[in-house]
């Protein structure tokens, strides 16, 4: 691909007149990402990109690009609103480092990539010039300040007439340069575009009008880059066989719940979260469920164990906000062994933070946001398939152990789009409801079994196990109880349960070499990233290896013997942690990654942390240099 | 005298969708009692309830050994699960037209026919529901068998009666009883009556209700239209000297809008025809008239609720749509 730099502030001609025939770029992998200001449609335009490519057998993980605001002001880089979209011959686990093709609508929204570093040097960038000819005079300086700084990059920049030529065919070209764009990039990725038609009809689906006008906007677009671009990209694609879906993690979560035959989503909307409602109200409309948008987050939590507590198998979702307000009844669920799924989508915090970007600084909250003590499951699905299928084993986990499970999603898998095999639902999914036989009169609802913890549920209406149930301490009747034998037996009980399910539980699998200079440990989203950087560093010759934790409360068995077996061993987070060489910082008062304090604490090793908590998904580039500065020097990372 | 094969044709085609939609409810549940009992059999209903995220992570015989409390192997529920998965493997595998066409013989009741195959037909909810006994350790008591042997259509639930298995009804019109349907016409219903011989002008005027699609017809193509119903739908393929009309729900809010009368016989000077006598089968017939030159907006557009011109019957519409209708099936 010719990777000449543009002159500065004189962008060529349209190619009309001096196109070349095209040249064709056959790459195993390729990176492009489209950005506009937010409302253009940039993100829909990614992701029916990301679909096509996907359905056609290409390996395909997309990231959405969205502003921190709802709405911010046009023509900003902060304000950038998009999507990257990875594709590649085989599968693809996370959205890479820079890309490689840029549409964007504007300059500024492309200068905030560009500062980002989220671009490749030798990047081909499509970039709308119609703000070259703009009757604002604030604008074209803008325009020419702007090519200035991208100048500093060996990028080629190819102009492309998105607004004028979407206005040949719509009234207001912000609702159209979308699916013109899509068109350009079909063209030149070779995409299939009787599937684009598929798919713009399926993401319209009920508005027969758009949908001709978009499709008219696509073979546009196509028919344009044909005349006048001279490049082209081949990503070989393999089609399988196999029955495939492709869903963003939040729609695998709302996917994976059904399936596990829980019938009742209490929630109340907060970002990134409110995506998986969305699914379920449609799906619950056509097969039967509730979706229940309580008042706030505390009342969804408490429908949620009412709910389960009545014997209906529920779970509610939030993001970290929510889960802080949902912190009392967390403790209830804990205090009256009433199982319950919750499923945190993470993102930036403290506080309000970051509503749109992904972080992973739940965790140690998740385990102990309570105050007492409050024992809890905590799991993190690692890809957007494990999204499914993590609701399944956090509800029989719930149940088996009458226990709050904690999932941790994050924002980057409930946006991202990847391809993964049709599950094919189990009968045995659909967990029994509890038994309601009768028991014998004065049956105990805390009968527990003095070495487990573990003990009958006894639901709502059971003949003979009428009880009061209470959030206060109380014995194995139900019955109030403040004396100091009660109160620790109590918690014993409660505790113990997670120690006997940790016994259940596999030592985890390591990928490299069984011993070694480094170990990498991550969890959640960080999984498709991690692995790509620790096979490029074994590629360099390096003795790095990775573990990928799934169990994180209990935690998986068998850490502190496979930890030994390597010289380091260091945890891969998105969230904070302080830098070893930070003014003030001292090994004895250095904050690490959550992760890392959790695994120093549970296995005595001096397990060290490498995080960054920038609102984006890691790039495997990023976690690359932290592995060769770790396994080579020692160093801190 | 059985109406002829063409008319029967047309019948099964017209409720073919109805009868697929029933049939795949049918045969996916006798899926899944027969996944149950295999995986009873085979002990492994742990291993799979665990789902594939367990997989390579839980040791299921550990996780089975110390938190899932097993209910002792019980003969009586074995035996209820499988007379349960008989009866639904038997009902998702016979045609449409071995279950769902009714012959209603001469000088019988009508309301014994239908009402028998409805029970016949609804073993496939109760089977359903005696699994689920099953499942919570009541198996084999007498409503488990009950339910087995058959489930009328009152006792059907709300989402079964959207998936209601289809009826064809061949009768002599001197048996024909319309009230006889009521019971059953509710959710995704489909009936269609096959009148031979003498018959009333209007007898399925008696069934027009605001969400009920009601064909009275001479012509077996018009049956097709059944297939495209969503709601409750009966059609009757009547003689040529019967009134003819559709009552569309779907047409608009008003009875007029969805009441189309097609043919409307000179005069009611007949004789008895079965049960009815001639004053009844006038009623029947000034009804029929009467409802298609009537408007009668704020009841019509229940639950609908479209707006109507006149401010009374806004305020009715308002109060009629604030009440969630949707759990009185």
């Amino acid at each position: 691909m010719d990777t000449a730099k543009a002159p500065v502030g004189d962008v060529p001609a349209p190619a009309a007149t001096s196109r070349r025939a095209p040249r064709v770029l056959r790459v195993r992998e390729h990176t492009v990402e489209i950005v506009s200001d937010s409302g253009e449609g940039a993100q829909k335009c990614g992701q029916i990109f990301g679909a096509v490519s996907a359905k056609m057998g290409n390996g395909v993980w997309t990231v959405e690009i969205i502003p921190a605001e709802i709405q911010p002001p046009a023509r900003t880089p902060p304000g950038g609103s998009g999507n990257r979209v990875r594709i590649g011959v085989g599968p693809v686990t996370n959205g890479g480092d820079e890309a490689n093709l840029v549409v964007a609508f504007n300059e500024q929204v492309l200068l905030g990539r560009h500062r980002l570093h989220a671009i490749a040097d030798d990047a081909v960038i499509l970039l709308d010039d119609v703000w070259s000819r703009h009757d604002d005079a604030e604008v074209r300086r803008q325009w020419e300040a702007g090519l200035l700084e991208l100048g500093s990059k060996a990028y080629r920049i190819v102009p492309v007439p998105l607004e004028e030529e979407s206005q040949k065919l719509v009234e207001n070209p912000r609702k159209g340069k979308n699916m013109f764009a899509l068109g350009v990039l079909c063209w030149i990725y070779g995409r299939d575009l009787d599937r684009a038609r598929e798919q713009i009809a399926h993401q319209f689906r009920g508005k027969k009008d758009a949908t001709a006008q978009n499709v008219a906007l696509l073979d546009a677009g196509h028919a344009w880059a044909d005349a006048h671009l001279d490049l082209r990209v081949d990503v070989p694609a393999t089609p399988t066989d196999a029955a495939m879906v492709v869903t963003n993690g939040n729609e695998a979560i709302g996917m994976g719940a059904m399936a596990a035959g829980m019938s009742l989503c209490a929630m109340y909307p907060i970002t990134p979260a409110t995506s998986v409602s969305h699914y379920l109200g449609e799906a619950f409309d056509r097969a039967g469920g509730l979706l229940h948008q309580a008042e706030d987050e505390i009342a969804a939590a408490g429908v949620a164990i009412g709910a389960s507590y009545a014997g209906r198998t529920a779970f509610t979702i939030t993001s970290g906000p929510g889960l802080a307000l949902k912190t009392e009844f967390l403790g209830l669920a804990v205090m009256t062994e009433t199982p319950l799924v919750l499923v945190d989508v993470q993102r930036g915090g403290p506080s309000t933070g970051l509503p749109t970007k992904v972080e992973q600084s739940d965790l140690l909250a998740a385990m102990f946001g309570q105050p007492g003590d409050a024992p809890k499951v905590v799991l993190a699905p690692a890809t957007i398939e494990e999204c499914f299928h993590v609701m399944v084993t956090a509800r029989r986990i719930a149940e088996s152990f009458r226990v709050p499970v904690l999932v941790l999603s994050d924002a980057n898998l409930a946006t991202g789009v990847q391809p993964w095999p049709r599950p094919t639902p189990d009968a045995a999914w659909q967990a029994e409801p509890p038994e309601l036989t009768a028991v014998a009169e004065g049956t105990k609802p805390y009968d527990w079994d003095g070495r487990l913890g573990l003990s009958r549920r006894v639901a709502p209406g059971t003949p003979g196990g009428m009880h009061t149930v209470t959030g206060l301490s109380h014995d194995e009747r139900s019955k109030v109880a403040y004396d100091a034998e009660t109160h620790a037996r109590g918690c014993t009980m409660r505790s113990r349960k997670l120690a006997v399910l940790q016994q259940t539980l596999v030592p985890p699998t390591v990928v490299g070499p069984a011993s070694g200079d480094l170990l990498v440990v991550g969890w959640g989203s960080t999984k498709g990233a991690i692995e790509e950087a620790a096979d490029r560093a074994r590629a360099e010759g390096l003795s790095v290896a990775t573990l990928h934790l799934r169990f994180l409360s209990p935690l998986e068995p068998g850490l502190t013997e496979v930890f030994r077996r390597y010289r380091r061993v260091m945890t891969v987070e998105i969230n904070y942690s302080d830098a070893p060489d930070d003014p003030f910082v001292t090994e004895e008062n250095r904050r690490r990654g959550q992760l890392s304090m959790l695994l120093r604490s549970a296995t005595l090793v001096d397990v060290d942390c490498w995080t960054l908590v920038r609102g984006e998904p890691l790039r495997p580039g990023q976690v690359l240099a932290a592995m060769r500065r770790r396994a080579q020097t020692g160093g801190g990372a | 005298m059985p109406s002829d094969p063409a008319a029967v044709a047309a019948a099964l085609a017209a409720v073919a969708p109805a009868f697929s939609a029933w049939r795949s409810a049918v045969a996916a549940t006798a899926e899944e009692v027969r996944g149950l009992l295999a995986r009873q059999a085979a002990g492994d209903g742990a291993a799979a309830a665990l789902g594939s995220f367990a997989a390579g992570r839980i040791d299921v015989g550990r996780f089975v050994g110390l938190a899932v409390r097993r209910a002792p192997a019980d003969p009586a529920a074995a035996e209820a699960m499988r007379r349960a998965a008989a009866v639904l493997s038997a009902l998702a595998g016979a045609p449409a037209g071995e279950q769902c066409v009714v012959r209603v013989a001469a000088g019988t009741s009508m309301r014994d026919a239908v009402h028998d195959a409805w029970r016949r037909l609804g073993r496939a909810f109760g089977a359903a529901h005696a699994v689920g006994l099953v499942q919570q350790g009541r198996a084999a008591t007498e409503a488990e068998e009950g339910l087995v042997r058959g489930l009328a259509p009152g006792l059907w639930t709300r989402r079964e009666r959207r998936v209601a298995p289809p009826l064809v009804v061949d009768v002599a019109g001197a048996d024909l009883d319309v009230g006889a349907l009521l019971a059953g016409l509710d959710g995704g219903a489909k009936v269609v009556l096959l009148v031979s011989g003498p018959c009333a002008p209007a007898p399925l005027v008696r069934l027009v209700t605001p969400g009920t699609f009601v064909l009275q017809t001479s012509d077996p193509a018009e049956l097709a239209v059944l297939s495209k119903v969503a709601g409750p739908a009966v059609a009757a393929l009547v003689p040529e000297d019967a009134a003819a009309f559709v009552h569309e729900p779907a047409r608009g809010p008003t009875l007029s809008t969805r009441l189309v009368l097609r043919r409307v016989p000179k005069g009611a000077g007949r004789g008895p025809v079965g049960p009815w006598s001639a004053a009844q089968q006038a009623e029947e017939l000034a009804q029929l008239v009467a409802l298609g030159a009537t408007d009668v907006p704020a009841l019509a557009s229940v639950p609908g609720v479209p707006a109507v011109d006149d401010p009374a019957g806004r305020v009715a519409t308002w109060l009629l749509g604030a009440v969630d209708w949707k759990d009185l099936g």
